[in-house]
């Protein structure tokens, strides 16, 4: 077993190269198509409607915080919790609290239990003071959560990943659900790739993933494609089926759970695919170096959020304002951080058009009802229970598309786009 | 037929994984009779071994020959370690025990690997070719039929030394009778550690082959043991070629489960899904179905004699106890913190769970891991009655009665397709079955869950709110409310009362002569079936209430509270605690998920995730090391010893020796069978 000291060379060393390399795909990416939309997020002091420090003297906002940290591996997010925090000192420091309030964190984590979301529920639930409660990434206890809250507070999250999480009460998933945010892969498809007639979703076949591919399906369908769906098996290992019985396809779209990705781009790459891929973002959560040769697969990814590791000016601005905060490149590079700094500003922006003295769980939810975005480095409009049928608690539904060209380079392949006939 | 061919060659490589797995299984069985549910984690520590030995993650860089000789001798000093300090110490302990240890290391090397290596996935050095060949017009990788090759020759190398070599034949001897193999010269302990060791190499050593078509994490490769048990069942635990072979055909048959579900013909859910858990029900049918045709309704008079579970001492006083833990139940349950209150409760739910283990494998002696899963049904049923019937179906108490009769019912079904098995074969039968209501049942969502969550109705009696959320919330005025608490205690007390009188009465008696000896039982005129039958019946309904109770606490139920895996976990904690007496289902449920235990742990010393994990793993090997009995079994020893002294020292000597030579009512060392 190494020793401490080794242990904490070999970290730094990793960091270093980590920044390194961040600095060389940014420097790389130069050359990328990252058009800054009108909307881009570039003044947080604008955007939330406060500046300079807030006055420690004054009694603090108190905002829940959950996340999924502590538990096995892909269940684990502890970056996220991090850049969370970062993003409160920054609010503190510089962009004035709420209202010249110091904000404050209440924080609770799940590592992997049900019992855990009851804790949860009632540590958040209990403390009167809370006026809302924000989610890092929360996959397990979800339905625990909410039972135990009943819509007494708002619960702002960035993307819905449980199946209880649409039609929570008084819930606001800002950038969207599985269904919302994947039907603007039939309009990619539409629009970007002409040529594909049939397409091959290959999902988990388990409740909620499957909630996903069929809505890929649907939107898949929207735009005249032929679609097999292909479901693998819970406790499936090697893929390489499911990626022979896809291949016939002209593009294939893995709405695969984190670690499924794996195995399915090695089968995909051993049988020599070389047909378009259209992914889901599950796939990017796993870090590079779980894929073979140490890189992500050369897939084009849709994401409902602004990929931080292309050189736009609001990717700069987030990492320049996380590093300022004492959080790390490798931290805000997860894409649920990205999604945590984007959750904090937002509900401080929403907090500060109210009333310091009418602020309560209530007025902040009604707050939300009325938010129309823009979202920092995600979509540029939102209007939560307006945009996905049947989904209240859903606010988004655009995606926009990348293509991976390997060795951490990103080439932007779409703008923001909305699901079919929206 | 050439997709149906093409598609089965594609489940080799998942098949070689699975196969390589029983093969363990088998080896270390046949050494140490240990069903090794760390088998995985080995093959997947492994594989982390090589992974860093290849990238130089402890500061050197080797190729892959020398990397994987490393790797091997590692596993070859870890098979050593194992057989030493945890295996041989339990040699002569109940099978549960030694399953428990085996869950302890697996818990143990989870956390380890995360706390050496880090959470986040890794990238497993291919090992084999990666070149590819053509099929029925499709390219298919060589490394799966190179893999399959491996694992083949592999059975067949082992099959012939322990068929044909002094050291197989020596193993088979001790293996089957320990003390006529050591009348015959032979050292049972040396052959096992050379069994384990070479179990540790043959699995490490496939799973370093093996790792590269998955994720390296500490999970994937790890509970790929729950198929393999499978696989390892069908072979008896004895046969390397059928452990094999079955484990190469549950992989080609989840291949060719996905490739027919893409057919027009495959049944599918409501949602369009093609039908969940088909194979895991497959895998379930096939082990009962086979252990049916070769298990018989008594084991048979040569029969090696399955070493005993712990003493189950007759409880003498019942009601002062239930009044005691009343009074200081509703005490804490009202003057606690919020956090400590609903730990508490999870606790009286961990107890309740337990109280049905303590029936079924204390009582009965059947090691039934079945029974989170019931409380699962019962749970899902009364999700079922509040959002498809409704009024007062779902209402407290007619929903929870109804969900732990659906439970009782569906327990009475697998305890008769479990009637002509027992001892370790039966923990793989009750595993299969709870894999099989998990996978079939729970997370399909024509009934089991939906995809939007299964919520529950919450409890309430002639108006009066007993929800976690009731009026009443303590001293601290928070969530959760008392009241459920009285809710959950009152029934833990009555169910632990039930069991206790289960214990009293005379079918409790017949319960022990069964658990004691099924044939002498048969013999004094009990009828062994009824009697399981009642046993498995009784354990069903508790584990019912534990589910329903469990329902009301979470507001719903979700499949993943009610996993096999979980289970196995429960019945390692239920043995800890103390498997044959109420008070040992007290001490587990203490040490329950979020229960007092854990949460002071927790609060006091920021100890939970995975920390917790690698903590409670250790904790559970060197508890059952020290007290193989289970927390409660050897304090109830040790009191009766101390009692026996105590009145020893009153007595005078002629009346002492006068009671020695009668023996008394109660065995040495204070045991009553």
């Amino acid at each position: 077993m190494r020793s401490a000291m080794t242990s904490g060379a070999v970290a730094g060393r990793r960091v270093r190269v980590l920044v390194a390399a961040l600095m060389l795909a940014l420097a790389a990416a130069v050359a990328a198509t990252a058009a800054t939309p009108r909307s881009a997020v570039l003044d947080y002091q604008a955007y939330v409607g406060g500046k300079g420090k807030a006055r420690s003297n004054l009694s603090p906002v108190v905002l829940g915080w959950i996340n999924g940290q502590g538990g096995p591996p892909n269940f684990n997010f502890p970056q996220v919790t991090d850049v969370a925090r970062a993003a409160v000192r920054m609010v503190n420091a510089e962009l004035g609290g709420v209202h010249g309030h110091p904000i404050r964190l209440n924080e609770c984590f799940i590592a992997e239990a049900e019992e855990e979301g009851v804790r949860c529920g009632q540590q958040m639930a209990n403390d009167r003071n809370m006026k809302a409660i924000l989610f890092g990434a929360v996959v397990v206890g979800n339905q625990s959560i909410y039972a135990t809250v009943k819509g007494t507070k708002p619960i702002i999250g960035g993307v819905a990943v449980s199946g209880a999480d649409p039609t929570a009460r008084n819930a606001f998933f800002l950038n969207g659900s599985q269904t919302s945010v994947l039907g603007p892969f039939g309009t990619y498809t539409r629009r970007f790739l002409p040529n594909v007639r049939t397409v091959a979703i290959v999902y988990p076949n388990q409740p909620g993933a499957d909630t996903a591919a069929f809505a890929l399906r649907r939107a898949m369908q929207q735009v005249g494609k032929q679609v097999t769906m292909i479901a693998t098996p819970q406790l499936a290992t090697d893929l390489l089926g499911p990626a022979t019985q896809a291949s016939s396809a002209d593009m294939i779209i893995p709405a695969l759970g984190f670690t499924d990705c794996v195995p399915f781009a090695r089968a995909l790459d051993q049988i020599r695919y070389t047909k378009p891929v259209l992914s889901t973002p599950l796939c990017l959560f796993i870090p590079r170096a779980a894929y073979a040769n140490g890189d992500l697969p050369l897939w084009t990814y849709g994401i409902a959020q602004t990929l931080v590791n292309l050189s736009s000016p609001q990717s700069k601005l987030y990492l320049k304002k996380g590093l300022q905060y004492k959080t790390t490149v490798a931290n805000m590079l997860n894409v649920f951080a990205e999604l945590a700094w984007e959750e904090l500003l937002a509900t401080v922006k929403v907090m500060n058009t109210i009333p310091f003295s009418k602020l309560t769980p209530a007025t902040v939810s009604a707050g939300l009802k009325a938010f129309k975005g823009p979202l920092i480095l995600a979509a540029p409009e939102i209007g939560c229970g307006k945009v996905s049928p049947g989904e209240p608690a859903v606010c988004g539904n655009q995606t926009q598309f990348y293509n991976y060209t390997g060795k951490g380079k990103w080439k932007v392949s779409s703008g923001w786009l909305k699901p079919p006939g929206r | 037929m050439q997709n149906v061919i093409l598609f089965a060659a594609l489940g080799l490589g998942a098949g070689a994984l699975i196969a390589s797995i029983a093969i363990g299984v088998v080896l270390i069985y046949r050494g140490s009779g240990v069903i090794n549910l760390a088998t995985g984690a080995i093959a997947m520590l492994a594989a982390y071994f090589f992974w860093a030995f290849k990238t130089g993650y402890f500061g050197f860089h080797l190729s892959s020959a020398p990397a994987f000789a490393l790797t091997l001798a590692c596993m070859a000093c870890f098979g050593v370690l194992i057989e030493l300090a945890i295996f041989r110490p339990l040699r002569n302990t109940a099978p549960l025990a030694k399953l428990a240890a085996s869950l302890g290391l697996l818990l143990v090397l989870e956390a380890g690997v995360i706390v050496v290596f880090g959470s986040s996935s890794k990238s497993a050095p291919s090992v084999l070719s990666s070149d590819t060949f053509t099929v029925f017009d499709r390219v298919v990788p060589k490394d799966r039929f190179w893999l399959a090759g491996i694992v083949i020759v592999v059975a067949v190398v082992l099959a012939a030394v322990y068929r044909w070599t002094r050291f197989g034949l020596s193993t088979r001897a001790a293996s089957e009778n320990e003390v006529s193999a050591m009348l015959a010269g032979l050292s049972p302990s040396r052959l096992a550690v050379v069994n384990t060791v070479l179990a540790s190499v043959v699995a490490g050593g496939l799973g370093v082959l093996v790792a590269p078509l998955i994720a390296l994490d500490s999970r994937t490769l790890a509970f790929q043991v729950v198929p393999a048990l499978g696989a390892a069942l069908l072979a008896g635990f004895t046969s390397f070629f059928i452990a094999c072979f079955a484990g190469l055909a549950i992989g080609m048959g989840q291949s060719l489960l996905v490739y027919w579900s893409t057919q027009s013909w495959f049944p599918t859910d409501s949602g369009g899904a093609p039908l969940r858990g088909l194979s895991e029900l497959f895998v379930f049918l096939v082990i009962v179905l086979a252990l049916f045709l070769r298990g018989a309704s008594l084991p048979g008079r040569g029969e090696l004699v399955e070493k005993r579970l712990p003493a189950v001492p007759r409880p003498e006083r019942l009601l002062r106890p239930a009044v005691i833990a009343a009074l200081v139940g509703a005490i804490c349950l009202v003057v606690f913190p919020y956090d400590f209150r609903q730990a508490l409760i999870n606790s009286l739910l961990g107890i309740v769970i337990c109280l049905s283990l303590v029936v079924i494998v204390g009582f009965v002696g059947q090691i039934s891991v079945v029974q989170l899963a019931l409380a699962g049904v019962a749970g899902f049923t009364m999700s079922h009655l509040t959002t498809d019937a409704g009024g007062i179906w779902a209402r407290f108490p007619i929903s929870l009665l109804i969900g732990a009769a659906v439970a009782t019912i569906v327990g009475m079904l697998v305890a008769v397709s479990a009637l002509r098995v027992r001892g370790v074969s039966l923990v793989v039968v009750t595993l299969a079955a709870a894999v099989a209501l998990e996978q079939f049942g729970f997370l399909n969502s024509r009934w089991g869950g939906g995809p939007r969550g299964s919520p529950v109705a919450q409890p309430e009696l002639g108006g009066l709110n007993l929800s976690p959320d009731a009026p009443f919330r303590g001293l601290d005025d928070k969530l959760p409310s008392p009241v459920f608490g009285f809710l959950v205690l009152a029934a833990t007390i009555l169910l632990a009362l039930l069991v206790a009188n289960v214990r009293r009465s005379s079918l409790g008696q017949r319960m022990l002569a069964v658990r004691s000896n099924e044939r002498a039982a048969a013999a004094a005129g009990i009828n062994v079936r009824n009697t399981k039958l009642a046993g498995f019946g009784i354990a069903a309904f508790i584990a019912g209430m534990a589910g329903g109770l469990y329902a009301y606490n979470f507001g719903s139920v979700s499949a993943g509270r009610f996993g096999a895996l979980a289970a196995l976990g429960l019945i390692a904690f239920a043995y800890f605690g103390g498997i044959t007496m109420v008070a040992g289902a007290v001490v587990a449920g203490v040490g329950a998920t979020e229960g007092l235990l854990p949460h002071a742990f927790d609060e006091g010393l920021g100890l939970s995730g995975t920390w917790a994990l690698l903590i409670g793993g250790i904790a559970l090997i060197v508890t059952l090391l020290v007290n193989p009995e289970g927390i409660a079994g050897t304090a109830h020893r040790k009191k009766e010893e101390k009692k026996r002294r105590a009145a020893a020292r009153a007595m005078p000597a002629g009346r002492l020796a006068t009671v020695r030579q009668r023996g008394g009512a109660t065995a040495p060392g204070g045991r009553e069978r």
